[in-house]
């Protein structure tokens, strides 16, 4: 599978400090996305410390696949998704220790959302009220259930997803890393086909500008780059509160079948016909 | 290192290093510390070092050693602590420890801008006690809930024809890929085989069965151009390959 990847992190229009942060391994396929929380610099502490310890858990674990994993092994899932959550969940001990340290970091926290790509089945795994979406066929879909406190209303069937947006309890999450000494991770697994895009982004971006406002803009004919700088803009024209980061990755169509291929198939039938 | 600040109501008089193992306190001049006031016994109290605490002993002083507050006669300390002898005090401060945080954060919000209570739309998390109290209360108010507790039914694949490399398939995975693919759980075999014909989401005792790249499956002799839910019996046809859907206890 080609993919093609943008990323880009902004501290957008009002806040004074970046406490997201992103990283993109290309040898792993490993996308990750942290926005940070707690008074002074702790936000950005806490947010830093998750996205390297789940990079350096996960490049570890390519290079030494008996790495010990932290957290319970789930059948359901496979190999790859179970070392993004033991990842999550060692990312989360270490922001929980590290908060206790200083007074200067007591209540720090972070979200998370991570993905990797695995041929075609798509590895994702979060904690928070950052998102994951799949761009299929035109059509914009959520992947990830924010756990925040407005959100879990809805599911609960107490307000509407209208009432949600404007709630003043809208920042209120249920789950961070660096919250508790352990956390539950939310995991799952999909099928991806060429020309899917999959977009992660921080709150900082779905809080400004709706489903139906990003859509269009990984609809155009952008390089993933240029469809990261437009969201982050879009963001900013709507006011920027918040910091805004998204990283996109584009799922590429195979190149050309060699010549040969071609005749083989012509021949054969390739998908079409199947003999036994 | 720890160290005592000694102070007088609110005037900081001296700033003590704690580099001794043990360190005297009282009037007489003899003392480590020396407090002149006649509230203070010429032999007070003494502070000692317990392994790796420092601890404070009252030495049948006349007017008594006070912990925060509280008469004690020997007491361990820990950073922010105070200590009244007379009406002098005595702050122990240990930085290798957890400082008490309101002084330290007090100093450094004066340089920032911003107020130091969080703005309204800064990110906030419930703690554990309050997210038990509004789930109890909102799981209350839901119908239907607990349906979580029941126990998952599991799908499973019966190969009624063609070539594959098992019989049945206990769809217990998340994803269950079906193709000639390294990645499918069921593997179909023979040289024109797709890579991959069709994927299998497991959800919530739910399976969704989808086309991968191309409409290449059969699910009751439709060809599979959309995700659908796969019922009781549905057949899945893929080539020769025939596969009946069933669900199990």
């Amino acid at each position: 599978m080609r993919i093609a990847v943008g990323a880009r992190s902004d501290t957008g229009l009002v806040r004074q400090k970046n406490e997201d942060r992103i990283a993109v391994d290309l040898s792993l396929n490993l996308f990750i996305l942290c926005d940070g929380m707690g008074g002074q610099a702790a936000g950005e502490v806490a947010s830093k410390l998750g996205v390297d310890i789940i990079l350096e858990h996960n490049r570890q674990s390519a290079r030494n696949p008996d790495l010990e994993t932290v957290g319970e092994y789930e059948q359901m899932f496979s190999p790859v998704t179970n070392r993004l959550a033991s990842s999550i969940r060692l990312s989360n001990q270490a922001i929980y220790e590290a908060a206790e340290q200083k007074p200067s970091t007591v209540g720090m926290g972070s979200t998370v959302v991570a993905a990797q790509l695995t041929g075609n089945v798509l590895s994702i795994a979060h904690v928070g009220d950052s998102r994951i979406y799949l761009f299929h066929e035109g059509e914009l879909r959520q992947l990830t259930q924010d756990h925040s406190l407005v959100m879990e209303q809805v599911r609960q069937g107490l307000i509407s997803r209208e009432e949600a947006e404007q709630s003043e309890l809208s920042n209120v999450i249920l789950r961070a890393l660096g919250a508790e000494p352990d956390v539950q991770v939310d995991l799952d697994e999909l099928w991806v086909n060429e020309g899917d895009q999959i977009l992660l982004c921080s709150d900082g971006l779905t809080r400004m500008a709706s489903d139906a406002q990003i859509a269009p803009v990984l609809a155009e004919p952008f390089t993933a780059q240029q469809a990261c700088e437009r969201l982050v803009e879009l963001a900013n024209e709507r006011g920027g509160e918040d910091n805004v980061s998204v990283i996109v990755v584009r799922l590429l169509a195979s190149p050309p079948p060699s010549w040969w291929k071609r005749a083989l198939r012509s021949i054969a039938g390739g998908n079409r016909v199947w003999l036994n | 290192m720890a160290k005592l600040i000694l102070k007088f109501e609110a005037a900081v008089l001296k700033e003590i290093p704690l580099e001794k193992g043990s360190l005297s306190i009282g009037r007489s001049p003899g003392n480590d510390v020396v407090i002149d006031n006649l509230a203070v016994s010429g032999h007070h109290a003494k502070l000692s070092l317990d392994q790796d605490h420092y601890v404070i002993e009252d030495m049948s002083s006349l007017n008594g050693t006070f912990l925060n507050n509280q008469r004690i006669r020997r007491s361990l300390l820990k950073d922010g602590d105070e200590i009244l002898i007379g009406k002098h005090t005595l702050v122990y401060r240990d930085e290798g420890g957890v400082e008490a945080p309101a002084g330290a954060s007090l100093e450094k919000t004066q340089q920032l801008p911003q107020p130091q209570q969080p703005k309204m739309d800064s990110t906030v998390v419930l703690d554990t006690k309050k997210r038990r109290e509004f789930l109890a209360q909102a799981t209350s108010v839901a119908t239907g809930g607990g349906a979580t507790d029941s126990k998952e039914r599991l799908g499973c694949l019966i190969v009624l024809d063609g070539k594959t490399d098992q019989r049945e398939y206990i769809l217990t995975s998340k994803l269950s890929v079906i193709g000639k693919s390294d990645m499918a759980s069921v593997k179909l075999k023979g040289w024109f085989a797709p890579k991959v014909a069709a994927v299998i989401n497991r959800r919530e005792g739910h399976y969704e069965i989808a086309p991968a790249d191309k409409a290449v499956a059969k699910v009751n002799s439709e060809l599979l151009a959309a995700p659908r839910e796969l019922k009781e019996g549905d057949m899945i046809q893929i080539g020769r390959v025939k596969l009946q859907f069933n669900f199990r206890e």
